[in-house]
């Protein structure tokens, strides 16, 4: 994982009030905590930085009771989004293209705008377009295509 | 092209036809002609014949007819046609509602309809690829939009099974039966699918393009590809002794399709939870559950959200998400 990544997810977690954050790209994974994690019995979860634009999913399933919970985080002061998750709205299957022959709709590196398709969610052959609630450029894409996604998970990072 | 679609739409009376007939009415050569009859053909339609002996197309072929489609619709679905546009060819008939989507929104209340021959990327779930050559069968797609999602939206998937379903018995098709989510089944095998591209913010407005594929001839082809795909071999509606004429299915599905999406912001699932549950394909068969954890358990219907419920070791579990097939050897642990 690049070093700069790192430190900006250790800027990512000082400015925010969560205690421990772990990030798995591929084979790669980090956990960056505040505290010695021989305090913690340390299930890793994913840890969704920001509550979703449509968090307000209509269809949650009864089984997210049991889903991590977003741990709001407040925007940096400077009023530039930096470092949004982008979360499942819905249980689901990952698509990062919207059909497997086409072009990705986001790469990390590139940018974004408020509106611009990220990822589809499949639940239920229903293919929900999950869409960047803020612009700015993909830091991370956090589920592989393919991968079966949880409520509230984060999919992509946006800064 | 056109000289495609012109040919096989000469070839549609199950006549034979000669080369040199076929090329003097197209106004191009017979070589011309040789070369478009095998693109046909690998398009998955079973043209006999050879240079000399004249050709005939060995299945029924009606072109979609765009004033009988709209012309036979319900008077409550005609009511509501924004457009209504006939293909030849198209990557996904829901990727051309999603882009006119995309560039102009489309209003509440209203419903726009594509149909095409052609899809050349028919899509299915976890990418699987719907094979559709011209005529086989019916490929359409609907949008729609609310100015709030109705609070059933999840379900949207099940009633649109169930509505084609009911569309196709009141035409006299019998055998037929729903696998979760939406797929339709005669005596077993698929002969339908749906699929739903949701587009806008569930706090709304939001849209949705619902596309129906439904076989009405399998060629054998297709029904090789799906088998090398690891797909059930499917069947075709004609194949199961159903002769209605093509454009008139063509209108009862487009029609069932926009009058489910015309009420379901009042009746969501509810209405329909029971005529699903009662063709129910997987009730009280053993299942496996592919997804973020594997389940096994006996199948015993939905509920009204639309999700299966599944009886495991560790008591009901509901699912959402993720693949569901039969279990072969009940004996067989979970996995």
């Amino acid at each position: 994982m690049d070093i700069r990544k790192v430190k900006k997810l250790i800027e990512l977690l000082e400015e925010s009030g969560i205690a421990e954050i772990e990030i798995t790209e591929g084979d790669d994974s980090v956990r960056i905590s505040r505290y010695p994690t021989s305090g913690y019995a340390a299930a890793p979860q994913p840890v969704a930085v920001q509550t979703p634009a449509i968090a307000a999913s209509v269809d949650a399933p009864a089984a997210q009771a049991a889903a991590p919970v977003a741990a709001p985080v407040a925007a940096p002061e400077s009023g530039t989004p930096r470092g949004h998750a982008i979360t499942a709205p819905m249980v689901g299957t990952m698509y990062t293209s919207p059909s497997p022959t086409a072009d990705v709709f986001v790469n990390v590196g590139d940018s974004v705008a408020v509106g611009d398709i990220v990822c589809i969610i499949e639940a239920m052959k229903m293919m929900n377009q999950i869409e960047a609630d803020v612009a700015g450029t993909v830091l991370a894409i956090e589920a592989q295509n393919g991968d079966p996604v949880e409520f509230g998970q984060t999919l992509i990072v946006v800064g | 092209m056109i000289a495609q679609q012109h040919l096989l739409q000469m070839l549609g009376d199950g006549e034979v036809h000669s080369g040199s007939e076929l090329a003097a009415t197209l106004g191009v050569s017979r070589a011309a002609v040789w070369k478009q009859l095998n693109a046909l053909r690998a398009l998955g339609l079973k043209v006999n014949g050879e240079a000399g002996q004249g050709y005939r197309l060995d299945q029924p072929y009606e072109a979609l007819d765009k004033a009988t489609i709209q012309g036979a619709l319900t008077a409550s679905a005609g009511g509501v046609l924004h457009s209504l546009r006939t293909l030849w060819e198209c990557d996904s008939t829901n990727n051309v509602l999603l882009d006119a989507l995309y560039s102009e929104p489309l209003s509440p209340g209203i419903a726009s309809v594509c149909l095409a021959e052609l899809q050349t990327g028919g899509r299915g779930r976890r990418g699987r690829h719907w094979v559709s050559p011209p005529g086989s069968g019916v490929w359409c797609s609907v949008s729609w939009t609310w100015d709030a999602p109705p609070s059933d939206l999840s379900a949207l998937s099940l009633a649109a099974g169930a509505h084609v379903l009911r569309a196709l018995q009141k035409r006299g098709c019998q055998g037929l039966q729903l696998k979760w989510p939406n797929d339709l089944l005669a005596n077993g095998r698929k002969i339908g699918g749906i699929l739903i591209d949701v587009h806008g913010d569930l706090a709304g407005p939001i849209s949705v393009v619902v596309g129906l594929g439904l076989n009405l001839i399998v060629s054998e082809a297709t029904r090789n590809q799906v088998k090398a795909d690891g797909g059930q071999p499917p069947i075709g509606l004609y194949e199961l002794g159903f002769t209605e004429s093509r454009n008139l299915v063509a209108a009862d599905l487009v029609s069932a399709l926009v009058d489910l999406l015309r009420n379901y912001a009042d009746t969501g699932f509810s209405r329909d939870k029971s005529f699903w549950c009662a063709h129910d394909f997987l009730r009280n068969k053993p299942v496996v559950v592919s997804g973020s954890s594997a389940l096994s358990g006996v199948a015993m219907g939905v509920n009204e959200l639309g999700y299966l419920r599944v009886v495991a070791e560790n008591g009901e579990q509901l699912v959402g998400a993720g693949d569901v097939s039969l279990r072969l050897n009940p004996q067989e642990p979970a996995r």
